[in-house]
């Protein structure tokens, strides 16, 4: 264990990692770190969203019109997967609209000169 | 950030370590997740403002579960706004405490007090204050 401080008269200890002293195999050390980065990337989707507002995939189902597993299915896709209308029809779901920017490339260089 | 494990914790995760590898898989994937992300973690991994503490502001929870398991995982832990600090208290399945409690309530009855004790004995200790991080 590679603690830095420990207090015994304490019960707590200050570690440098949260698995300080657990003996992990590579396979755990592997798919440990493959679902950190999966739920990393989660967070910015919209199941993130929906989550944040505790509204259910039942109730976005109903709202949209489809099945929960449509929904489900849904999230599960990359955003740049889904379709812009039904993206939008999520996003209504929630109570949010979505909006598109669009930006000629040429003022882009323009203004980073 | 300082990161702090009670012994209540560390005992859970390591039992946790011993038994179902999925399980634990999950678990340290939730915390590192959280750790990471501190106060900008969110559902459905990350909920804070447990209204049950007496440290209501800075204490949160970390739900695990696997897909098909019976265990709910709880981890609880206080982590100041200021993100100078992640303390992780306690660590159960929260439906562990029977059939009768299928809200899972009975858990939390007595595992929020427990982490707010460990909690108020970290501030008391001057140990965050020691590593010049005061909340």
């Amino acid at each position: 264990m590679n603690s830095i401080e420990t207090d015994s008269s304490t019960d707590f200890t200050v570690v440098n990692d949260v698995l300080e002293g657990i003996d992990l195999s590579n396979e755990q050390r592997l798919r440990i770190g493959n679902r950190t980065t999966e739920l990393l990337d989660l967070d910015r989707s919209i199941v993130a969203l929906r989550s944040a507002l505790e509204i259910s995939q039942m109730d976005v189902a109903e709202a949209m019109g489809v099945s929960s597993s449509s929904v489900s299915q849904l999230e599960s896709r990359p955003l740049g997967n889904i379709k812009i209308g039904t993206l939008s029809r999520y996003l209504t779901s929630l109570g949010y609209r979505l909006k598109l920017s669009v930006t000629r490339t040429t003022d882009e260089l323009a203004a980073k000169a | 950030m300082l990161i702090i494990r009670s012994q209540e914790f560390t005992s859970s995760l390591h039992r946790l370590h011993s038994g179902d590898g999925n399980l634990f898989v999950e678990v340290a994937a939730d915390i590192r997740y959280l750790l990471r992300r501190r106060r900008s973690a969110c559902l459905p991994q990350v909920r804070f403002g447990l209204s049950q503490s007496r440290y209501s502001s800075v204490m949160g929870e970390v739900r695990s579960h696997v897909h098909g398991d019976t265990e709910f995982i709880r981890t609880l832990f206080a982590l100041p706004i200021d993100e100078s600090v992640c303390a992780l208290l306690v660590m159960g399945d929260k439906n562990a405490t029977g059939e009768n409690d299928r809200t899972g309530n009975a858990w939390y009855d007595q595992a929020v007090p427990l982490a707010d004790m460990i909690w108020g004995r970290i501030l008391d200790s001057g140990v965050i204050r020691a590593q010049g991080r005061d909340t």
